[in-house]
């Protein structure tokens, strides 16, 4: 009893752009075959993303759930711990990032307007504040520390720690900042090949779903970063 | 679906629309959301998020800064949750402006809103739910003080000795090493942990198989410990063969009782 | 339901073959396999992958009960002068020789080192290699795209990437066992997990092929939401949608948000093992009831993402068999996503010996809340079922089973979640018997009886039935004398995770074991049966049930891109009494007779 329908007439497959080769690269790029439309994928790609950077923010949920519970615990390790943070190094960063992340919004604002040359300039300019973010990271912050013995764990061997549980505050701190470096490593990587891409056409206007899906990503750094500086940095 | 009539092209398409579920003339979405979901910022608009955030990062760094000065010049110390709230006030707000213009949440979906929210709601109950149990240990250690009295107020902040006249967790100062003092409480429960540390560095007591290595490093660790403790306040249990651990802590022989 | 459009029929239909077409010669459909992103091919592998850790675990299960026949008596004896000291009653003491690093010490013997081993291995691979991914990564892959009217899942490379996931997350898991095995427990507690075997790297192992499992749920978790989000056919609203589609997607959420809290917690661990940072070490200032709780927060809802798709497959599995609309459809729908959002609430009911007892009063309390929607579910089976053309066919006979043993699986969790009474039957054989009855007696039942009910679509193939329905019976049979017994050993006193235990028990284990065996064979004629069926089954119909939903539109097997036109839905999943089922023959699926005046059908 299977009634027929005959109301709409959609058609069998979904139309896929013509693929001209004279048409820049991002007009020729097709969209799988389980999709309607553009459109559609572009959306379904972005929702992705969002909930995939939420797996992301609950990652980081437990290291700030430990911060919580162990200055709750040790205010004293805390705060002594923070002191020995150099905000200046700290703050730097936060500029850098916060720097990149807007040459990443504008890079999406290139591509939707077919900027292609500023888009690669962004681009760069991007991955560039992620090498001085890691550079900084590793040469001003982690090895001096680590050579003066503010270490985490057992093996923390700072002389004049003023309270017995410093190494829980470096402990943490090295797993927050660490794990968020490796973000921000991963998140460098993934531009990189945007950047790649970017140089053999990929992106246009409203065809940029790899720029937008890595952004986010970037910007998600940059927002734990934004809770971990005060966090780490100013709160003594 | 013999007793529903087949639906003809009659109708205005939007009610038909309604009726049905989906667009009759394009069932399948195919030209649906073309035009939506692309939404370009201005290079103002971006210029200006950028400008904003930068000025933030200042006045959050000043303001730090600015207790630190208050307190080494003028010698007043501002509470800390001042300090706190002021900073993860400024970082909630920097937050919002990177997740709303950068990633553009202001102009997107509803759902992906939604996605965001329900993954705070979720960060919520689990550092809520886990403070609640970490941060009320107190109560535990009341029961196993033996001042819990069982069919009282249980453990909900009655008991004697656990807490001061204030009905606060009892606090008692910490004195640096020199016994100086230092201006600095800490809790109850607080000396209790450390009295089980050592218990359970006793190498026969816990048996464990950590390379010789970490071993050693996990012994000046708690000689540093040890070293830094403050000199020996009436409170403080250091042999836990003594049954004082689960006394009162005015308990003066040590038997358990009063 | 879902009527087809035939507007460019002929044009393109039946030119498609089953998606089980080879391409080419064997290696060349090898490589297609490997490479495919067909969600209907990844669940079939997910499907074939996690009957092969079934076997794995249940073998480890097996050991676990053999060692447990006889309790571990220590023999004194004076030989030549000298005594020696011996143990009996140790059966898997045998298999010492061939497991590394499993002597005696410290007055634990080879034998209970493995037995030590045996458990945990049984309990890592039974929840994270084959309940977690059982349901969604197979018949949920499978099905899924299928009921909604697509041609795949939204994000299908991602799909295959979970696939390879999974088995690069199990393959660390099985070279731990390679390497003799954990012994810390499916929960790794701090301080077995930090401290035991700390001269191997397996515990690292493990713990690794945990986090990275988690990945893989979390892929097939972010695919189904997107998919069910984005890519309904026509017509198809919320409310239309299957009610295995709700479970599916109220899995995701909770894998979601769920599963990446395990991952920082297998991270920390790993750093506290590996670097003793001492978050988790007492010595240091650190707390291991810090990690109970980020573990449960993970644990705790993950349950619910074993037996949330397995009450989807009994929504589908009662109706279809039933023949008759499913009672209570919102409020199933909503009861699916209220338990969703429970799940998180409770984490902290599985430490109340460990935790403050503030927090245990609020987490008790708020366990109790579980109970309200799944006791919705429960009755709306029941009254679904009453009245209905009940056909006693393997499915139906599962999920008959599946509501007699989840319902005392989940009513065994109230007094646990009491606090009196938990902290008698805490860490009690009580507590196993119950997860046993939820996730055995529950996932595991619904899952075969799913695989049953979809197997003629799946493969194209009818099952033997007469077999079927004797390996469904052995193991119920089987099931509840392994579990039921152990319901009393707790109450009694037995504690859970012990090589040994007092001779008054010896009768009640030996039946456990007994019944393991029971539930061993009726496992292996099931195996019979899929193999039969797939070397020399009879041809399936395309709707051997006559189930109403999309899956039951397209051939059996289904083609290439699952339909020949994309479907549009004209009417619900469970309207049997008005809607004659697709490729069905009235008189072999009659609908009901119109009702009398007055006459009610609930
Ligand atoms: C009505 C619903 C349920 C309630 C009230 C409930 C309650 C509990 C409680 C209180 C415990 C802790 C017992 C203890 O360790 O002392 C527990 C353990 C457990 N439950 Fe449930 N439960 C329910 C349903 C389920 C379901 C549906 C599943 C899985 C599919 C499940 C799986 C488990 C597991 C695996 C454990 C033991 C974990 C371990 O310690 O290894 N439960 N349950
Ligand atoms: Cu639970």
């Amino acid at each position: 009893m299977t009634s027929i329908e005959t109301g709409g007439n959609p058609p069998q497959h979904n139309q896929q752009p013509p693929a001209l080769s004279t048409e820049p690269r991002w007009k020729r790029q097709p969209f799988a075959n389980h999709w309607r439309s553009h459109a559609e994928d572009f959306d379904a790609c972005k929702i992705g993303m969002w909930l995939f950077l939420t797996t992301e923010v609950l990652l980081f949920a437990g290291i700030f759930v430990a911060y919580a519970v162990f200055r709750m615990w040790y205010p004293e390790a805390f705060a002594n711990g923070s002191h020995h943070l150099d905000v200046h190094w700290g703050a730097l960063n936060t500029v850098i990032l916060l720097i990149s992340s807007f040459t990443v919004a504008a890079s999406i604002r290139n591509a939707q307007l077919n900027q292609q040359g500023l888009l690669k300039i962004n681009l760069s300019i991007t991955l560039v504040c992620a090498l001085l973010f890691m550079i900084i990271k590793f040469t001003f912050e982690y090895a001096p520390k680590w050579a003066e013995g503010k270490r985490p764990g057992v093996w923390f061997s700072y002389p004049f720690a003023a309270d017995p549980n410093e190494h829980i505050w470096w402990s943490l701190y090295y797993t927050a900042t660490g794990i968020h470096a490796l973000h921000v490593l991963i998140g460098a990587g993934v531009l990189f090949v945007v950047l790649l891409k970017s140089f053999k056409g990929w992106y246009g206007p409203k065809h940029y779903t790899g720029i937008e899906v890595a952004g986010l990503y970037w910007h998600l750094v940059d927002v734990i970063w934004i809770f971990l500086f005060p966090l780490l940095y100013l709160i003594h | 679906m013999a007793d529903q009539q087949h639906q003809g092209p009659a109708g205005s398409p939007t009610s038909e629309k309604e009726k049905l579920g989906f667009d009759p003339h394009d069932p399948h979405g195919f030209h649906e959301g073309e035009e939506h979901g692309h939404h370009i910022l201005s290079m103002r608009m971006l210029v200006v998020i950028l400008a904003l955030l930068l000025a933030l990062t200042g006045l959050t760094v000043g303001s730090a800064q600015a207790e630190i000065i208050i307190a080494e010049e003028l010698g007043i110390s501002i509470p800390q949750w001042v300090n706190v709230t002021i900073a993860m006030t400024i970082a909630t707000v920097k937050a919002i402006l990177v997740v709303a213009f950068f990633m553009q949440l202001y102009y997107d979906t509803k759902l992906n809103t939604m996605i965001l929210l329900f993954c705070l709601l979720t960060f919520g109950l689990f550092i809520g739910f886990t403070s609640i149990d970490m941060g009320n240990r107190d109560r535990i250690y009341s029961w196993k003080d033996g001042q819990h009295t069982p069919g009282g107020t249980g453990g909900l902040g009655l008991e004697r000795g656990a807490f001061d006249s204030d009905r606060n967790p009892r606090r008692t100062t910490v004195t640096g090493p020199d016994g100086e003092d230092t201006g600095r409480t800490r809790r109850a429960s607080e000396e209790v942990a450390g009295a089980i540390t050592d218990y359970s560095a006793d190498p026969d007591v816990a048996r464990t198989r950590i390379d010789a290595d970490v071993l050693e490093r996990l012994e000046r660790y708690q000689e540093r410990r040890r070293a830094q403790r403050p000199a020996a306040s009436p409170n403080r249990v250091t042999d836990l063969s003594s049954p004082r651990l689960f006394a009162p802590p005015d308990d003066e022989d040590g038997d358990g009782n009063n | 339901m879902s009527t087809i459009d035939t507007h460019n029929a002929g044009q393109h239909a039946h030119h498609e073959g089953s998606y089980l077409t080879p391409h080419g010669g064997a290696l060349a459909t090898i490589w297609n396999w490997a490479t495919t992103i067909d969600h209907k091919k990844i669940g079939v592998m997910y499907l074939f992958a996690i009957m092969f850790m079934f076997f794995l675990g249940g073998v480890a299960a097996l050991g676990v009960r053999a060692e447990l026949w006889e309790p571990t008596r220590v023999v004194t004896e004076v030989v030549e002068g000298e005594t020696v000291t011996s143990y009996t009653g140790q059966v898997l003491v045998n298999l010492a020789p061939i497991v590394p690093g499993v002597e005696s010490e410290g007055g634990i013997s080879a034998g209970m080192n493995i037995y030590n081993r045996a458990f945990s291995l049984h309990g890592i691979i039974m929840t994270f290699m084959v309940i977690v991914p059982s349901v969604p990564a197979s018949l949920g892959n499978f099905f899924l795209p299928l009921m909604l009217g697509a041609k795949d899942v939204a994000f299908p490379r991602l799909n295959l990437m979970s696939w390879y996931i999974y088995v690069f997350g199990s393959i660390f898991a099985v070279a731990a066992v390679v390497m003799g095995g954990v012994d810390t427990g499916w929960t790794f507690y701090t301080p077995y997990s930090t401290m035991t075997d700390a001269d191997h790297l397996r515990v690292v192992f493990v713990i690794l092929a945990a986090f990275i499992l988690g990945f893989s749920s979390i892929l097939t978790g972010l695919n189904f939401i997107v998919t069910v989000h984005k890519l309904r056919a026509p017509g198809m609203g919320w409310f239309d949608m299957p009610l295995f589609v709700w479970a599916m997607y109220a899995t995701a959420i909770i894998q979601v948000l769920a599963t990446p809290v395990i991952g920082i917690t297998l991270l920390l661990l790993i750093f506290e093992r590996v670097f003793h940072v001492g978050i988790f070490d007492p010595r240091m200032g650190g707390d291991p009831v810090l990690y109970q709780h980020f573990f449960w927060f993970y644990s705790h809802p993950v349950v619910y993402v074993m037996i949330i798709p397995a009450f989807g497959i009994i929504n589908e599995i009662i109706p279809v068999h039933a023949r008759k609309k499913l009672f209570g459809y919102r409020a199933m729908a909503f009861a699916t996503l209220g338990i969703a959002a429970v799940s998180f609430l409770v984490w902290g009911h599985h430490m109340f010996t460990a935790s403050g007892e503030l927090a245990a009063m609020i987490f008790s309390a708020l366990t109790f809340l579980v109970a309200i929607p799944t006791a919705i579910k429960v009755f709306n089976w029941v009254a679904t079922l009453y009245k209905g053309s009940i056909a006693f066919n393997t499915p139906m006979l599962y999920a008959l089973s599946f509501l007699f043993m989840f319902t005392i699986g989940g009513l065994t969790g109230l007094p646990l979640a009491t606090l009196a009474t938990d902290l008698h039957l805490h860490d009690s054989y009580f507590v196993v018997a119950h997860f046993h009855y939820v996730m055995m007696g529950g996932t595991i039942i619904a899952f075969v009886g799913g695989i049953h009910h979809w197997w003629p679509k799946m493969f194209g193939k009818l099952y033997n039935e007469r077999w079927a329905i004797v390996g469904c019976v052995l193991v119920f049979i089987g099931f509840n004398l392994t579990f039921f017994t152990q319901f009393i050993l707790g109450t009694r006193g037995m504690p859970r995770r012990y090589a040994s235990y007092p001779d008054e028990f010896q009768f009640l284990h030996q039946l456990s074991t007994i019944g393991s065996w029971i539930l061993g064979i009726g496992f292996l004629i099931h195996l019979g049966v899929f193999v039969h069926s797939l070397v020399a089954g009879r041809k399936a119909p395309e709707n051997p049930w006559g189930g109403l939903s999309l899956e039951w539109e397209t051939e059996s097997p289904p083609i290439e891109h699952n339909f020949h036109h994309e479907p549009i839905v004209k009417h619900g999943p469970y309207d049997f009494d008005t809607v004659q089922p697709p490729h069905t023959d009235p008189a072999e699926f009659p609908m009901p007779e119109p009702l009398r005046p007055g006459e009610r059908t609930h």
